[in-house]
């Protein structure tokens, strides 16, 4: 096994405070799975630019994969301007590697469990290498996400990350860029990321037995937080403290009638015996959500009460 | 205390007049709310008649004195100086002798547009035989008109005209104009009108209110489009107006050229649920778009 290494020096680069900021939420309480929500490429570089210079930065090993010409390595942004500090010299060291979706699709055969041997093997190899830990960023696929076999494939290849980080020091950063992805996609992806997710003016993360959510929900993110919100939902009928989803909103500085109604009407689709079980809302909240028409699955906790 | 209440009162002659506007001067009095009359001479007879020894109770200036400024100025000062701890009840009277220079159609949008949330009851009497178009403005701008057995509603009531000057005039140039492109636009205007809120004494929950009515009149301008694309496409502006305890937000948003009819039930939710959030919501669909105006107040 090789010894750990030395944390290469930081270098100048175009990470903006507003994006470290941003980020800081979610990066405060360890995102080893997380995914970033951009509506442009130019944005979701820039913040996901913040959390690929904290892993170079603390010496990590990172894997990026993505849509790329691999003949031409050096033009990926994240060799760019708009890319980390130092990500130009990491990838010249070793530390960072780029490999395009087609070479991966191939190398482990097209399977999930072939997907999963080559995320394991990568994982060994960085640490026989020496690295303190293993950083994966996947870049947004553009997956059709055509029928409920593709998603399930999908669910499956997130929850290969999960059980990767569990037994090794991993973090994985997975990408959800607007543009190019379809709306089932976007939908799936929030569901599947539900657990740990920055998304513009808002982010959630599952912690402490709630949901958390932070930030400004409104008609821009309801598709998402609705996705989010019904994974969010499931998850919690699977857990060994479920099936009630509990979610915490102290954090929500605004909620628009949009997500009010999203609210109301998961609750409504909730299997028999889930509710959802909402804490911290301010007075304004209940209103938006009583004024949408509450169903009986979805409660309301005073925040006065235990 | 419930706000804004604007009856119309078409009526036959000065007897007739004060047996409908009677019931309506009682009740207020009751509640030991003021009530001041300003018809001409007969209508003023027939009521101190009527209403006996409680005639001394209210006030009857001369049918002239309310048209000694200008109608904005004056819709304005009404608004400051009315008491909000009481009911105050107000008849007037359309008349062939008022002032060319009153804007009667101005006064009656601004009634309903910026005195919505203010402990008012406004009747305004209007003679079946008189002018036309008095009579087709006490029709348009009344929800309510008062029977002899009491209220009922107005199938002619309609919304201001969409370039109806109320509120505008009266609150003359907005605080501030936000031009919304996308969701940053909407934040925008969000945070610009909480400030105009807390700057006129909204606080806490009427101040969240104030800006969730902001941020919804721009969704419901924006039509059913809306509900299933943001950003929308289209140009579309909100102005903010803010004073004595009230902000009006007005937004513009001309249709864009792929927008299409809204389809059955698509975006009235949002209209059905917008008032629980605003004093008072008015909408106007034209050919070049549509304009959403809510009122908010403590």
């Amino acid at each position: 096994m090789a010894t750990e290494r030395e944390p290469p020096v930081r270098c100048g680069g175009p990470t903006t405070e507003r994006a470290r900021r941003h980020l800081e939420f979610t990066l405060t309480v360890t995102p080893d799975h997380l995914m970033i929500v951009a509506d442009t490429e130019r944005r979701q570089h820039e913040l996901s630019a913040t959390w690929l210079s904290d892993e170079i930065g603390q010496g990590a090993k990172v894997y990026v994969k993505g849509w790329f010409d691999p003949a031409e390595p050096e033009r990926h942004w994240v060799a760019g301007p708009d890319g980390p500090r130092g990500g130009r010299a990491a990838i010249g060291l070793g530390q960072v590697e780029l490999c395009d979706f087609p070479s991966v699709i191939e190398r482990c055969g097209g399977t999930t469990e072939g997907l999963y041997r080559l995320q394991h093997d990568e994982v060994v190899r960085a640490m026989d290498e020496g690295w303190s830990s293993v950083a994966m960023l996947q870049e947004s696929a553009g997956r059709p996400m055509a029928d409920d076999a593709e998603a399930a494939e999908f669910a499956a290849q997130e929850s290969g990350y999960d059980t990767l980080i569990e037994r090794w020091p991993l973090r994985v950063l997975c990408q959800l860029t607007t543009p190019v992805e379809n709306e089932t996609a976007i939908w799936r992806s929030a569901a599947v990321h539900h657990a740990r997710l920055v998304d513009g003016r808002w982010s959630a993360r599952s912690e402490a037995g709630r949901w958390w959510v932070e930030g400004d929900l409104d008609a821009h993110v309801v598709h998402r937080f609705g996705g989010a919100l019904v994974g969010a939902l499931r998850r919690a009928a699977e857990a060994p403290d479920g099936p009630h989803l509990r979610i915490d909103l102290s954090a929500v500085s605004f909620l628009d009638i949009a997500c009010a109604r999203i609210l109301g009407l998961a609750a409504r689709s909730a299997p028999p015996g889930q509710e959802l079980v909402v804490h911290g809302a301010s007075r304004i909240v209940h209103r938006a959500v009583e004024a949408v028409g509450r169903p009986e699955t979805l409660v309301l906790v005073d925040e006065e009460e235990p | 205390m419930s706000g804004l209440v604007h009856l119309g009162v078409l009526y036959d002659d000065v007897a007739d007049l004060a047996a409908r506007c009677l019931p309506e001067i009682r009740a207020v009095l009751d509640e030991g709310g003021d009530v001041r009359v300003t018809v001409e001479r007969g209508g003023v007879r027939e009521l101190r008649e009527a209403l006996g020894p409680d005639a001394d109770r209210v006030t009857f200036p001369a049918p002239l004195d309310g048209f000694s400024q200008a109608t904005p100025a004056y819709l304005e000062a009404l608004r400051r100086t009315l008491p909000r701890d009481r009911r105050t009840l107000l008849v007037g009277q359309y008349s062939t002798r008022t002032p060319a220079s009153w804007d009667s159609g101005l006064a009656e949008d601004a009634v309903n547009l910026m005195l919505a949330d203010v402990p008012l009851t406004v009747l305004c009497a209007c003679e079946r035989t008189g002018p036309a178009g008095h009579r087709a403005l006490t029709e348009r701008s009344h929800r309510h008109l008062l029977e002899r057995g009491g209220r009922r509603s107005n199938a002619a009531f309609r919304d201001p005209d969409p370039v109806s000057p109320a509120p505008l005039r009266p609150w003359g140039p907005p605080g501030t104009t936000v031009r919304i492109a996308d969701a940053a636009g909407l934040a925008e205007l969000r945070r610009r009108v909480a400030e105009a809120a807390a700057d006129v004494g909204l606080v806490g929950e009427a101040r969240e209110a104030a800006v969730l009515a902001a941020h919804e009149a721009v969704l419901l301008a924006s039509g059913p489009d809306a509900d299933t694309a943001l950003p929308i496409a289209g140009e579309r502006f909100a102005e903010v107006r803010a004073r004595d305890g009230a902000v009006v937000v007005e937004v513009v948003s001309e249709r864009a050229a792929s927008s299409a009819p809204a389809a059955p039930g698509s975006a009235d939710w949002r209209r059905a649920v917008l008032p629980a959030f605003c004093s008072r919501l008015a909408t106007y669909d034209g050919g070049d778009g549509r304009r959403v105006r809510v009122l908010s107040c403590a």
